[in-house]
């Protein structure tokens, strides 16, 4: 049985970052930015239900900074952590884990559709309609960085019995922490 | 497929994972070496790829490059906490670290002419960019910590923060030029067949300790491009 590229990402991301990375700079990187052009799609849709639209641009600047600043950590601490493994595989490790937990982020859009649905029959003000208007902003990013330490540390510990999942969890507070910090101002303004 | 593969990776249970294509283990056999894997913890490499005078001019065009783009890529995060200019922290930083090296190229190499130890220039010029290069590797692991505690207080947790940074990455930088010194004398004895022992060995690490001191210092001093005290 032969994979599809998608669902071989998905189902066997130690091997695909492997192969991927064997294969030149342009497979190693392309499902990073096909994942970030779907994260972008997704956060705006987000967004525009959660009518904050005017926080694209910070929110995305936000996880851009987040992953630049987290992805030198990750070459460095795995490259001492993970001896077997060459800088390059990890970076195909992350290309892959933006793809999917950018899948993951978007695969929850129907369900905030559904609650932007029932928030706006109901009632659209109080606390109901700010808590929708949240979850709708927010959901996005949020599920994409937790599910990218998530794929990391499946991907990571398919070479290591321990230092991979650690190593998934440092960047994911990384990045979830820079992102809350770069975002946090824009939000409390608005 | 080995079922030890199996095992390694995690395979959803809903699918059928028998399929063609080489194993894990066969996969992380055909790795190709990597200059940052070697410029961070393998200096017998580093030193094997500078004595290679094909490799050589490769090796070092690499190396100016990732310390380039990490220091500019450091500069700039580290500039944006405290509301300087990122684009000329991001330009004066690699600078600022460049000459560092020329800074610390002298007294090393001065040490040198005196202990009976010369190293060609164009060797030392490559072994103190490649210890360098490894500092400012591990200088752009620590810049979140810095940018946490920069945020959490910045008056004093957060600029020691970005100080502590660049202290522990001249430190490593100081490290990695002893260790490179080391393996290079090493290559160049075995190709000579000299042996390499007693004496030999402790003018080496005279000069391996001169030169830890020197870029220690220099690329610790590299922080005040950034000004971040104001």
């Amino acid at each position: 049985m032969t994979h599809p590229p998608l669902t071989a990402l998905i189902d066997r991301p130690a091997r695909e970052a492997l192969s991927r990375a064997q294969a030149g700079l342009f497979p190693t990187l392309a499902p990073a930015l096909a994942g970030l052009g779907l994260l972008s799609l997704t956060a705006l849709t987000g967004l525009l239900l959660g009518r904050h639209a005017e926080l694209l641009e910070p929110m995305l600047r936000a996880l851009l900074e987040a992953l630049l600043l987290a992805a030198p950590v990750l070459l460095v601490v795995t490259t001492y952590a993970l001896p077997k493994l060459s800088p390059t595989t990890t970076l195909s490790a992350l290309a892959i884990s933006i793809a999917v937990a950018s899948i993951a982020s978007a695969l929850v859009l129907p369900l905030l559709a559904f609650l932007w649905l029932c928030t706006d029959i109901t009632t659209n003000a109080g606390l109901i309609g700010t808590a929708a208007s949240l979850v709708q902003s927010l959901a996005a990013p949020a599920i994409f960085l937790v599910g990218l330490s998530v794929m990391l540390s499946r991907t990571l510990s398919a070479f290591s019995d321990w230092g991979g999942e650690r190593i998934a969890w440092l960047i994911g507070a990384i990045t979830l922490s820079v992102f809350l910090m770069r975002l946090a101002p824009h939000f409390g303004r608005s | 497929m080995t079922t030890d593969t199996l095992l390694l990776e995690c395979v959803s249970p809903f699918v059928d994972a028998r399929d063609e294509g080489p194993a894990l283990a066969e996969l992380l056999r055909r790795q190709q070496p990597s200059l940052l894997k070697d410029l961070l913890t393998n200096p017998a490499a580093i030193a094997e790829r500078m004595l290679d005078p094909a490799e050589a001019p490769k090796t070092m065009a690499q190396t100016l490059g990732l310390l380039v783009a990490t220091a500019s890529l450091s500069g700039g995060f580290l500039a944006s906490l405290s509301g300087n200019s990122v684009l000329r922290a991001a330009a004066l930083l690699p600078i600022a670290i460049v000459l560092s090296v020329g800074a610390a190229m002298g007294p090393v190499a001065a040490t040198a002419l005196l202990a009976g130890a010369r190293v060609p220039w164009q060797l030392l010029a490559a072994a103190l960019t490649a210890a360098v290069t490894a500092g400012v590797l591990t200088l752009v692991a620590l810049v979140p910590v810095a940018v946490v505690l920069m945020r959490l207080d910045s008056e004093w947790a957060g600029p020691l923060a970005i100080f502590g940074a660049f202290a522990v990455a001249g430190v490593i930088a100081g490290l990695r030029i002893h260790s490179v010194l080391r393996a290079l004398a090493k290559v160049v004895c075995e190709r000579t067949g000299e042996p390499l022992a007693g004496e030999r060995i402790g003018r080496i690490n005279l000069v391996g300790r001169v030169a830890f001191v020197q870029l220690a210092v220099t690329m610790s001093l590299a922080v005040w491009s950034l000004q971040v005290l104001g």
